[in-house]
């Protein structure tokens, strides 16, 4: 508020100012010189009207028209606001009445005029008597009329008065004339009377008064203006000079301002230098930090992307870090394994109680529950922490891989095992097989003769004895049949060995498109007789299933070996409660295979036997059941000799599924031709 | 450095405020003797008493037709039949040729209607001269009940209604219609009716032929006799007052028949204003029958005897009375065809 103190009083002054000046000027419209222009015509119109009286009056003139009209202006003038705000009711009041006798003049004057005219005109007139009265009256007359003679007027008015005497007789002339002297007389003092008021001094006194008062009202007006304009003056002398003060005031403190301006200028460039330094080396710092930076980044995506899986440990076996290979390894997101125990650390725990640098072949089950086999080494790292490097290499292939080239080792050699053997069987079971036929075929030679025998025996008593002794009739049922099952087990010798041979090696066998639901339908109308008691077959064969390059025969003995195997294996369950399981095949075509599965509802297998089906000669089934060469065939035949795959699912109680790939171009490898 | 806008706004406000001082009145709408400006000043032969009328050339504007309008328009009385023109008729020499006129519903006006051609140069108007302006004239028989018995607020709502009238108003320089701009109108076109070319102007104006010799004696006879000590002036008469019956009682010797009409008396209560009236102009007298404030003289010649004999003392000749008439009858001017 103090602040704006001087601007306050600046404004305070400026409407004082502005009052001044207007105090100063109380007459810009020149007012004064209209009202006395007005109270001046007011003079001149009364001049006119006395003027107009006398000349009037004087004979010289006749018509009032000018006399009128300057008392009528007169009497309008007076309204004029000029007038008014000065007149006083005593100004007013004498001009009204002057008005006034104004009109009474004219009326008396016309009067006057005519009765002297007519005076005047009976005394010229020849009918005037000639006698001294006539002479007498004349003489008064004229001399009343022209210098209103005191005499002449008692003179006429004695003989007024003696005319109206009953008694006195008059000329008819002179008693006309009477009368209008009469009039005369009566009217000349009034009009000199009226004539007087009008021409008094009293209105121009009035009038001058009237003058004098505007003059000095607009004088004392004038006066207190002048005292006002000195006041303006000194107002804007002061006013200029607090004008100045404040100017130069905001000067100095301009130039203030520019100095602490120019001081704060100074101070901040000091401070930007400074900065500027510090800036600079902080950049220098955050270089070197980026350098360290990127250098760690490259050692960290080294290690993360390292084949191996790399692990970091704290001393409590709590992992601090851990790269994406490891991570996969334990099928875990690497985050979630952070800070917490090593998931093996037990034996790791173990492997550290050993030297340090040991490496640790460990079997584990992953969190996804697949078998996984491991090689770990845990070292301690000598450093600002004490932490422990593990370094992890997944085996589980190459162990896979071992296993499975071992199977085919053992497979191999079995295999070339067993071709020997069949080499070695096959030449008996073929003269043996031979010399069945020989004696099939004889036994059908000597049928006649045997038939004539029993002719004979009919009538030979002795013959019957001995045909009798002989049991004849059992030979001749039993016979046929016996060479007939011998015959069958020689031909099932045979395919034994023959299988066994292709067990050994695998068919360069041609291949032909094969509808495998077709070879799988009949298959299953085949077997029917091992299934129909204990199971329900249900089919789910993909309609427009692609034939596959495929050996016929061997395929169908697989889907065959299934299928006996699931009915053993539901009828295990079953018993003879008179329950059925349930036998289901799918088939689907997948993008380069086509998928069969076979499930049966039936005991399921444990581990250790899921393991080993695929073996040769590895069977559950009690001796004489069956020879365990069922799945190896399969085996070799879809992985071998098609160049697809087999895998089994199973557990105790739940059944079994095995599901095959068969592939539906043939590869090089396989070399087949196909038809 | 800055004034604050707290200081400038104070400074403004001032300076507002003081300016307003010392207003001057405004000057009243009438405007006196404008009639005056309609005649022309002429070289005429100078007869003592006697002005030329020679009206100047007129040019008809919107205020003038106005006014002619208003003038002939009866929705300035109450009923909407009577106009200033009912009682005034232009074309029959300005009055009705009645001894009393008819006003709204029948009634019958107090004096005889004065003519309104060459009214502009009367000094005062009515009979007892009581109005000193013909805007002050106007106002009184738009309101009097015997006449037009209307008032302004009735008047200014028809006028308002009229679809044209505030254009007409506008055109004619006047703002609005209000009393004050409706008087103005019919009061300028009553100062342009002013008779020209009347026989006795035109004599004046050097016409020997304009009068004949009767009216020759007439005039004579009008001076010697006394007649233009009163009827003198541009307008022989309507300047000055006077009583009817200077030289003998007139109202003695007529007899009292009806209420006796006081003249001047009845408005100044003053004895000498008794049975004191304006003096009429003569002009266009021949037209104006019948005569005298109360309308009672039917015939000039009558008139002419009575005022002889009352206001002159004389006693007329037959032959000094017609010669006098027909110098009564030069006094006929006429009237411009476009105020009629």
């Amino acid at each position: 508020m103090k602040k704006n103190l001087p601007y306050i009083v600046l404004a305070v002054l400026s409407i004082f100012l502005v009052f001044a000046y207007f105090q100063a000027n109380p007459d810009p419209n020149n007012q004064a010189a209209v009202d006395i222009h007005a109270v001046d015509q007011l003079r001149n119109l009364n001049k006119s009207i006395d003027r107009e009286a006398l000349l009037l009056e004087s004979e010289r003139k006749l018509d009032f028209d000018r006399l009128t009209q300057s008392s009528a202006r007169m009497l309008r003038q007076v309204e004029k606001q000029s007038v008014v705000r000065f007149a006083d009711s005593e100004l007013l009041a004498t001009l009204q009445s002057k008005a006034a006798n104004v009109e009474a003049f004219k009326t008396h004057l016309a009067v006057y005029r005519n009765s002297i005219r007519a005076g005047r005109q009976l005394l010229a007139d020849e009918n005037w008597p000639g006698d001294v009265q006539a002479t007498a009256l004349a003489a008064a007359f004229l001399s009343y009329v022209a210098f209103d003679d005191a005499r002449a007027r008692d003179t006429l008015k004695a003989h007024i008065d003696d005319a109206q005497r009953p008694e006195v007789k008059t000329a008819d002339a002179i008693e006309t004339f009477l009368v209008h002297a009469d009039v005369a007389m009566r009217t000349k003092p009034r009009v000199s009377d009226l004539l007087a008021e009008i021409v008094s001094s009293e209105t121009v006194t009035a009038l001058t008064t009237l003058e004098e008062k505007v003059v000095a009202h607009y004088a004392d007006l004038s006066a207190a203006a002048s005292v006002w304009r000195s006041t303006l003056l000194a107002g804007v002398l002061l006013f200029a000079a607090m004008l100045f003060w404040m100017i130069t005031q905001n000067l100095r403190k301009g130039r203030e301002l520019h100095q602490l301006n120019n001081s704060l200028e100074e101070q901040v460039l000091d401070r930007t230098r400074e900065l500027t330094r510090v800036s600079d080396h902080l950049m220098e710092v955050l270089g070197d930090t980026k350098e360290q930076n990127r250098t760690m980044q490259r050692m960290k995506d080294a290690i993360n992307q390292a084949a191996e899986g790399i692990a970091i440990l704290d001393e409590g076996l709590k992992i601090v870090f851990i790269n994406d290979a490891y991570a996969q390894i334990l099928e875990t997101d690497a985050d979630a394994l952070l800070d917490r125990l090593h998931p093996d650390h037990e034996l790791l725990t173990e492997g550290l109680r050993n030297e340090s640098g040991d490496v640790l072949d460990v079997s584990r089950q992953s969190s996804l529950g697949a078998d996984q086999s491991l090689e770990l080494s845990i070292g301690r790292v000598q450093g600002e922490e004490s932490d422990y490097v593990v370094v992890c290499r997944d085996h589980t292939e190459r162990k896979q891989m071992e296993t499975n080239l071992l199977q085919a080792q053992k497979l191999e050699s079995i295999g070339q095992l067993a071709s020997g053997i069949a080499h070695e069987i096959n030449t008996p079971a073929q003269y043996t097989n031979d010399n069945v036929q020989f004696f099939n075929d004889a036994w059908e030679d000597l049928a006649p003769l045997l038939n004539w025998v029993k002719e004979k025996a009919e009538d030979d008593q002795a013959l019957a004895d001995i045909c009798e002794d002989a049991d004849l009739e059992y030979l001749e049922d039993e016979v046929p049949t016996a060479l007939k099952q011998a015959g069958q087990g020689l031909q099932q010798i045979k395919s034994i060995v023959l299988a066994m041979k292709n067990f050994a090696h695998p068919g360069v066998d041609d291949k032909e498109q094969t509808n495998v639901n077709a070879a799988i339908e009949d298959t299953v109308t085949i077997a029917k007789n091992e299934w129909k008691y204990v199971a329900d077959v249900k089919t789910d064969l993909c309609a427009d299933i692609p034939e596959v390059p495929a050996v016929r025969s061997a395929l169908n003995q697989v889907w065959l070996n299934m299928i006996v195997n699931a009915s053993h294996a539901i009828a295990d369950v079953v018993g003879d409660s008179g329950e059925k399981g349930e036998i289901r095949i799918t088939t689907r075509a997948l993008e380069d295979v086509v998928e069969i599965q076979i499930s049966d509802t039936g005991s399921g297998m444990p581990e250790e036997i899921k393991a080993r089906i695929f073996d040769p000669f590895f069977t559950t089934k009690g001796v004489g059941s069956g020879s365990g060469q069922g799945l190896a065939i399969a085996h070799n035949v879809i992985t071998e000799q098609h160049g697809g795959s087999i895998q089994v699912d199973s557990a105790p109680g739940a059944g079994t599924t095995f599901r095959i790939l068969l592939p539906r171009v043939v590869s090089e490898a396989q070399g087949a031709v196909v038809h | 450095m800055a004034v604050t806008s707290f200081g400038w706004s104070m400074f403004v406000c001032a300076a507002v405020l003081l300016s307003g001082c010392n207003p001057d009145l405004p000057q009243t709408v009438d405007s006196p003797n404008t009639a005056d400006n309609m005649i022309e000043v002429v070289d005429a032969r100078e007869l003592s008493g006697f002005t030329v009328l020679r009206p100047r050339a007129l040019a008809m504007d919107p205020k003038i037709e106005l006014g002619k309008a208003l003038f002939h328009d009866t929705r300035l009385s109450r009923d909407e039949t009577v106009s200033c023109a009912t009682c005034h008729v232009i074309a029959l020499g300005g009055d009705d040729n009645r001894p009393l006129s008819v006003g709204v519903g029948g009634s019958l006006g107090e004096r005889n209607a004065p003519t309104v051609l060459n009214a502009a140069l009367n000094s005062t108007q009515f009979w007892d001269g009581r109005s000193p302006t013909l805007a002050a004239q106007a106002i009184e028989p738009i309101h009097n009940p015997l006449e037009m018995d209307a008032t302004w607020p009735m008047i200014l709502e028809r006028l308002k209604q009229a679809p044209d009238m505030l254009s007409r108003f506008q055109a004619a320089g006047f703002d609005a219609i209000t009393p004050d701009t409706v008087v103005a109108a019919l009061v300028a076109y009553e100062e342009v009716l002013l008779t020209g070319d009347a026989p006795f102007d035109l004599w004046l104006l050097g016409d020997d032929d304009a009068l004949s010799d009767k009216a020759l004696m007439g005039l004579e006879l009008f001076q010697n006799l006394g007649c233009v000590s009163c009827h003198q002036g541009r307008n022989l008469g309507g300047n000055m007052l006077q009583r009817l019956g200077v030289m003998a009682d007139y109202y003695k010797d007529r007899g009292i028949e009806k209420e006796l009409d006081l003249g001047r008396f009845e408005f100044t209560g003053r004895e000498e204003d008794r049975y004191v009236f304006r003096v009429p102009s003569l002009r266009n007298v021949a037209e104006t029958a019948p005569y005298f404030h109360d309308g009672s003289v039917p015939t000039l010649n009558e008139a002419v005897e009575i005022m002889g004999r009352y206001q002159l003392g004389r006693a007329l000749s037959e032959d000094e009375v017609e010669a006098l008439v027909a110098f009564l009858h030069s006094l006929t001017g006429k009237i411009d065809e476009r105020l009629m």
